[in-house]
């Protein structure tokens, strides 16, 4: 057991051990992930027990080595190397390594990685227990509270990360700190993940440019838990118990009450309101003649805060126990939507507990003499603690808490490793806006992005796209759909790797666009492009746009013609437009924008810096990995060869001669080379005096956080065949609505070259779905529903003048009922059919870091190690979840242009499961010839071959006219259009 | 049958927790039209004023039940359900006396083996001859099911959709109610400080329905229009193909 070795550890090196808690002090407590290393080792430690668990609980118990990399892993937002990276490196060196090499390799990472906030299993411990123990001071507080030079330490570290911030602050918008603060908590109501998507990925993606990750926390203060994406919301578990024992003053126990972090609100709130709300009336429920389990959650009235309980009876019915688990109020909306799982914590840990609890009753008094040497650190570490001032209460917690530790801290590491990551995930990752298959416009645009994909990556011989939407369609629909029903026996999972977000995402999206299982006929209803403009401003945004209108283009010509070293004047006139525009995109998002966008100007053109030559790595180089393997997930660097992106390279200076206005003096200022290399906080600048490499940087869209959409939009540059467009020069407000784009500075408008390719980018750009991160606003919907169904006035609800409206039907004396008034509920045809109310979105979403084992579809970035995660993922899925018996996964590998399947099946419930991996498609052929599904699936890809080549066709036909034409000649193929979609995506239907 | 129940329930001064209405929905193509929902003739006598449902047109022909037809689906209302008598009682006890409410239209939600998921909306108007000045209701959304998987799935993907629909209603009647205060007040001559009420003790707790309340009297056509709506809105989407 673990509790021995920890005494055992402890015993050997309590000299080493106590430093460490000194060393460290609690801020251990609050890294993430060495409480996911300690869980993992804990898990190992309990494997005894496993065996004798429900089947509903085995899995949070399961003790594989997939443990270390818990979900706490997959949860950054953001498009940048993290955690994971070192947890999947430690994966390898961990498996198959017995318990103490486990507890050793751990404790060594620990120390490599995390420097001076290493923290063993024990010194975890040894902090809830001392933090335990100087509750001892505060009454009906925390137990987990702490001292002043944590206090110190937290206010420190919180100080250093503010000047952090406002450092990479500096670099990005030139001494504008006390904007950039403000907006930090703005920004903090926006997913990141969005920051790093091009305009017209996030339209064909999510249906909009922007959303709020929760639109009841749009307009409200907000705050994360800081900035940081790997933190974990404020939570607090509290265990109690009541006895129905009326006349009993001291019927209410608390056996548990940890907060974390310690100091914020959610400690403050006082257990004994908590009982109100975990226990109830006590009165009635003793009444209640049923004592059953039950759950609920409810908001905490005037706080922040809502609970989550579970109450169960301990043999008495008289015994209730609650398992409460406090979070922040915004989170309500995913409550039902992650229930199962919320669910599977709440059974181990009331698995844990009636054992605990149960245990400790027997022996009131023995278990002081249990854990032992536990007790010893925790005086010591508690010794400044006067201890005489000591309530039952607290004393009862803290005996408890010392006895019961190792079993407590697993509850706890449960919920921070497990269950908060999934709450995170549900809650802050954007999903995919699937659009309704009927949509001539999205339509469109997924045929014209696969004849671009088929064109640039595949060539006319590779058909890696044909076979993987073919192979989605005739194997993975059906089943893709059946996941989200909660009867499904099997679980899917499709997954796109490549190292570049911008090129897996267009991948994602043709993809998605096959898996629309809803039709939606109120994409109008639920997309209000002019209103969502005056949703979004705040009074000073308004100011902003009134400010920009008045000389939209006025910085084009003044400061961008003018010399570098007016570029600080650039922008300062700029700075409140940067402020909500922080972030300029292209409106086609495989290319480069034609201007630099104000976040780059203030980096790479604040006179300081002017000398310095810029070039942009590929995020790959963050992570430690070889770029140039990355760099081949998407590129085949052979001319000519299929899926070159370098066949219809145009010629630089073909490109440079569009744009006249801006290479002039923008290039002047870039090509002034220097020797000297700097690092920013967010590009790496080296010497390299290579032109195209400066180019690729005026082209750039240097966006912070995020390196990789630029390294590829270098690539881009080279190939790009839309460069010019002026569709990619204006760049668009962040936060404002996507169609006022006379708000943002067109620097080089050319509609005269690509007239035709114009015509081809923009058939989504109108589209403006209200929607956050999970759910899509239908609240217009809804309120024109109510004016039509409830609001009529008297007379014409009911009145003897409309006699269709009612109708008495007479008592049924045979029935024994009484008379009924049938009541007309009339909407009008077209009204009942648009008001079809489908809010929640299914669990696709775009380019991620880290798998995410919550999401079904998603892209990923490559390394050797992704493999084993995904298959390590999929026991996952298969051991949380007892009613799955098979967990498929669909690998598209962009780099290795590979399509494979990975499966992992489960014949019985201990059964650890049988792996299969299948390869589907490797160099251009399809590899599956003798499968029982290959001829539904070589079919179908001639299918779709043949629909290309009639929609190529089409479209070419429409293009040929010209501009104003085109809509007349649109319209006319429209049906046709339609109609091949339609047989496409019903291909797996069929079959 | 589908088990999603809308109801309206009030703490009534007299009766402590009771169900004012409950809306239910019957078989699609059910060829009796709903007629196992409908309720016999009871009399009215037992209920007090406030907890009465008041039917249009119940005087001349003694109307028991509403109901509507949507897509052939019926969708019936009555004062009580006949098929889920005891459930209903035990969640509006449990709603109302065992938690701890709160009447700001913040929600609560529970689930157990015996009362299924519910998701409760609390609301109070002010009312002169109730206790405590106020007169407490809320709406109950209620999947009467043992599958906790099932039933979080239907409230999960119709969340904001429950909550706002529950808040347009009780924003709807709040907002009549004000006008009515408003009006009363407005009609009321002379100073309030020298009325016969002022900082007098009202011991005269009258039952109010809430019709009168809103000045209203086609209220609960209202609400079982907008229940109907509702429920038919959840089960077409999440049954669609």
């Amino acid at each position: 057991m673990l509790g021995n070795l920890l005494k055992n550890n402890i015993n050997s090196s309590p000299a080493t051990s106590i430093h460490t808690v000194d060393g460290t002090g609690i801020t251990t407590t609050t890294n993430s992930a060495n409480v996911s290393r300690q869980s993992s080792l804990k898990y190992t430690n309990n494997d005894s027990d496993k065996n004798n668990q429900p089947i509903e609980t085995k899995n949070i118990v399961e003790n594989d080595n997939k443990d270390i990399d818990s979900d706490i892993n997959t949860i950054s937002i953001d498009i940048s190397p993290s955690v994971s990276t070192i947890s999947l490196n430690n994966f390898g060196k961990n498996n198959n390594r017995t318990l103490a090499d486990n507890n050793v390799s751990n404790k060594a990472n620990n120390t490599d990685d995390n420097g001076g906030s290493s923290q063993s299993a024990s010194v975890f411990l040894r902090s809830l227990l001392r933090d335990s123990d100087s509750s001892k001071m505060r009454r009906n507080v925390a137990p987990l509270n702490t001292t002043d030079s944590i206090l110190r330490r937290d206010s420190t570290r919180s100080n250093s990360n503010n000047s952090n911030r406002t450092n990479s602050n500096r670099n990005e918008e030139n001494n504008t700190p006390t904007i950039y603060e403000a907006k930090i908590n703005n920004v903090n109501h926006y997913p990141k993940l969005l920051n790093q998507i091009a305009d017209d990925s996030k339209l064909e993606l999510f249906g909009c440019k922007m959303m709020p990750i929760s639109k009841n926390i749009e307009n409200e203060p907000f705050d994360l838990n800081g900035n940081d994406e790997n933190s974990s919301y404020p939570f607090r578990i509290l265990i109690a118990e009541e006895n129905e024992q009326l006349a009993c003053r001291n019927n209410f126990k608390i056996f548990l009450d940890h907060s974390h972090p310690q100091h914020s609100n959610i400690a403050k709130i006082r257990p004994n309101e908590l009982r109100q709300y975990m226990f109830c009336s006590l009165f009635r429920a003793m009444n209640s003649k049923k004592h059953e389990k039950n759950e609920k959650f409810r908001t905490i009235p005037n706080s922040e805060y809502m609970i989550l309980t579970r109450i169960f009876y301990l043999n008495s019915p008289y015994d209730r126990i609650a398992i409460t688990l406090c979070l922040p109020n915004f989170l309500i909306p995913i409550i039902t939507e992650v229930w199962s799982y919320s669910q599977n914590w709440m059974d181990e840990s009331q698995r844990i507990l009636s054992r605990i609890i149960l245990e400790y009753k027997r022996i009131p008094n023995g278990f002081k003499a249990k854990k032992q040497p536990v007790t010893d650190i925790t005086e010591s570490s508690a010794g400044i603690h006067n201890k005489h001032v000591q309530s039952n209460l607290a004393n009862l917690q803290n005996m408890f808490v010392k006895t019961y530790s190792v079993e407590l801290e697993r509850i706890i590491s449960i919920l921070e490793n497990y269950l908060i990551p999934c709450f995170k995930s549900t809650f802050e990752i954007p999903r995919l806006f699937l659009f309704p298959p009927d949509d001539i416009r999205f339509v469109e645009t997924w045929f014209r992005g696969c004849f671009k994909w088929i064109e640039l990556k595949d060539g006319p011989k590779l058909n890696l796209l044909q076979t993987s939407l073919a192979t989605i369609l005739i194997n993975y629909k059906r089943t893709m759909f059946l996941t989200d029903n909660s009867n499904s026996k099997e679980n899917t999972r499709i997954i796109v790797l490549s190292g570049n977000v911008t090129v897996a995402n267009k991948l994602i999206f043709l993809i998605c666009g096959l898996l629309n299982k809803k039709i939606r006929r109120n994409l109008e209803l639920i997309s209000h492009p002019t209103n969502n403009q005056t949703i979004l401003q705040t009074p000073e945004r308004k100011t902003e746009n009134i400010k920009m209108q008045s000389k939209p283009l006025s910085y084009n010509k003044n400061s961008v013609d003018s010399s570098p070293s007016s570029v600080s004047s650039f922008n300062s006139s700029s700075s409140s437009f940067s402020n909500s525009s922080r972030y300029n995109y292209t409106r086609n998002g495989w290319e480069i924008p034609q201007r630099v966008s104000s976040s780059s100007a203030s980096i790479a053109m604040s006179p300081a810096d002017s000398n310095h030559g810029v070039v942009i790595q590929p995020s790959s180089c963050k992570s430690g990995n070889n770029s140039i393997r990355y760099l081949s997930s998407s590129l085949s660097s052979q001319q000519n060869s299929y899926g070159s992106w370098f066949t219809s390279r145009p010629s630089i200076t073909r490109m440079l001669s569009k744009s006249p206005s801006i290479t002039g003096p923008e290039s002047t200022l870039f090509r002034s080379n220097q020797k000297g290399s700097k690092l920013t906080p967010n590009f790496h600048k080296t010497s390299s005096s290579t032109s195209l490499h400066q180019m690729g940087v005026i082209r750039n869209n240097p966006i912070p956080f995020h390196a990789s959409q630029e390294s590829m939009s270098l690539l881009d540059y080279e190939e790009s065949p839309w460069i010019g467009t002026p569709e990619s020069m204006s760049s668009i407000d962040l936060y404002h609505a996507p169609t006022n784009r006379t708000l943002t500075p067109n620097i080089n408008p050319e509609p005269e070259i690509n007239p035709n390719i114009n015509s081809t980018v923009s058939q989504l750009k109108n589209v403006n779905v209200q929607r956050d991160c999970q759910r899509i606003d239908e609240s217009k919907m809804l309120d024109s529903a109510f004016d039509a169904i409830c609001t009529p006035e008297l007379d014409e609800i009911l009145i003897d003048k409309h006699p269709a409206n009612y109708k008495i039907h007479s008592a049924n004396t045979l029935n024994n009922k009484a008379p009924v008034i049938d009541i007309d509920i009339y909407l009008g045809k077209d009204v009942e059919d648009k008001f079809r109310f489908n809010e929640l979105l299914p669990r696709f979403t775009a380019y991620l870091p880290n798998l995410n084992r919550f999401y079904q579809i998603q892209a990923n970035s490559c390394n050797k190690e992704t493999n084993n995660h995904i298959l390590n993922t999929m026991r996952k899925d298969l051991h949380l979840n007892p009613m799955i018996s098979t967990v498929k996964t669909l690998v598209i590998s962009l780099q290795a242009r590979e399509v494979y399947e990975m499966m992992v099946k489960q014949h019985n419930i201990d059964d650890k499961g049988s792996q299969r991996m299948r390869k589907i498609f490797k160099n251009g052929t399809f590899m599956l010839r003798h499968s029982s599904s290959s001829k539904d699936v070589i079919n179908c890809i001639s299918f779709l071959n043949e629909s290309f080549d009639r929609v190529r066709m089409i479209y070419q036909d429409i293009d040929s006219y010209p501009l104003e034409d085109q809509e007349e000649q649109r319209h006319r193929y429209t049906g046709e259009i339609l109609q091949i979609f339609h047989s496409i995506i019903s291909c797996g239907s069929d079959a | 049958m589908t088990p999603i129940l809308l109801s309206l329930a009030h703490f009534c001064d007299k009766h402590g927790p009771k169900v004012v209405s409950v809306t239910q929905v019957g078989n699609i193509g059910d060829i009796s039209d709903g007629n196992e929902l409908l309720v016999p003739n009871y009399s009215t006598d037992s209920y007090c004023e406030s907890c009465l449902l008041h039917f249009p047109k119940e005087n001349t022909s003694g109307v028991r039940s509403m109901r509507s037809f949507m897509n052939d689906i019926p969708f019936v209302t009555t004062q009580y359900s006949t098929i889920r008598y005891q459930l209903l009682s035990y969640i509006t006890k449990k709603a109302f006396s065992e938690e701890s409410m709160v009447y700001d239209g913040s929600p609560l939600v529970f689930f157990d083996d015996t009362r299924g998921l519910n998701l409760v909306i609390g609301f109070k108007l002010y009312d002169e001859n109730a206790r405590g000045n106020e007169r407490r209701y809320s709406f109950i959304f209620t999947v009467d099911s043992k599958d906790q998987d099932f039933a979080t799935k239907i409230l999960s993907d119709h969340w904001v959709l429950m909550i706002n629909s529950f808040t347009k209603m009780i924003d709807y009647i709040k907002l009549r109610h004000k006008q009515k205060l408003d009006h009363s007040r407005n009609g009321s001559v002379g100073n309030p400080f020298i009325s016969t009420d002022y900082l007098k003790v009202n011991k005269l707790k009258t039952a109010t329905n809430l019709l009168e309340l809103t000045d209203d009297p086609m209220l609960f056509v209202r609400i079982h229009k907008w229940n109907s709506f509702i429920i038919h809105s959840l089960i077409s989407t999440s049954s669609s193909p």
